[in-house]
């Protein structure tokens, strides 16, 4: 017999929500430096000292992109956490250091 | 937006910016030393916040600088401007980090002492917060530096 909602707090629609968007906001902080770099490695663009104007912004898709992935990580989060809370926490807090590290590495090497 | 108007929100978006990363250096200090505690976690989630609303100004200047100061920037300096890009990617990982850290923390607070997950949760909280501090300081840096050569 499983304990009720109350007795296992992880169970409550509040925790649920806040584990997902806390797993969103990491996954798509690892994401927007691989973007970066895939788009470096893929499409390259022209010296920006001979661009007067783009259509499109670079750096706002990079950002909608990466919430969208952020939106898959929250996913896994949510997943992860209803059968193991503790695990997922983990995985958050190696994200977040990851994420940092990876987008110094980018920064520093490939803006 | 007339430039009156660009360079003004430029100087608000400065000056919010400074003051979130402040608030985040002092949040993260708090944090450190006192771990779970009452004016840590309101001093983080009002960084945050204030972080979320420098990006926001930042975003809402974007297109000006797009079409008004980029190709300037980089024709002045290649160095400058790619360390502005440098600027670009680090706050946007800092706002998120922020947030994750403040999720984690909220999602810990209703937790017991001794449930398992609290103790990593905060982990999370204080490995994101003293990130998204990192990131932001560096930002902010970056920031103050070229918009003493290259300003709406």
């Amino acid at each position: 017999m499983t304990a009720p909602a109350e007795a296992r707090p992880e169970l409550s629609a509040a925790f649920r929500v806040r584990i997902a968007l806390a797993s969103g906001a990491v996954a798509a902080a690892l994401a927007y430096p691989c973007l970066r770099l895939l788009e470096r490695a893929l499409f390259p663009t022209a010296n920006p000292a001979i661009i007067v104007w783009s259509v499109r912004s670079a750096l706002a898709w990079r950002i909608v992109l990466a919430l969208y992935l952020g939106g898959m990580g929250a996913l896994g989060g949510v997943a992860l956490a209803r059968r193991d809370p503790a695990a997922a926490a983990r995985w958050i807090a190696r994200g977040s250091l990851a994420a940092a590290l990876a987008v110094v590495l980018q920064a520093a090497l490939w803006p | 937006m007339t430039p009156e108007a660009l360079h003004t929100l430029e100087r608000v978006h400065g000056l919010v910016a400074w003051a979130a990363t402040a608030a985040l250096v002092a949040a993260s200090v708090l944090k450190l030393r006192r771990g779970r505690s009452r004016p840590a976690s309101i001093a983080a989630t009002l960084a945050v916040l204030a972080l979320t609303v420098a990006s926001a100004f930042g975003l809402w200047l974007h297109p000006a600088y797009d079409a008004h100061l980029r190709q300037r920037l980089f024709v002045r300096s290649a160095e400058l401007g790619w360390m502005f890009e440098r600027k670009h990617h680090l706050a946007v990982v800092a706002v998120l980090l922020g947030w994750s850290a403040l999720l984690s923390a909220l999602a810990a607070a209703p937790l017991t002492a001794l449930h398992p997950a609290r103790p990593p949760l905060a982990r999370a909280a204080t490995v994101g917060l003293v990130a998204s501090t990192t990131l932001a300081l560096v930002a902010a840096i970056i920031g103050a530096v070229v918009s003493q050569t290259t300003h709406f």
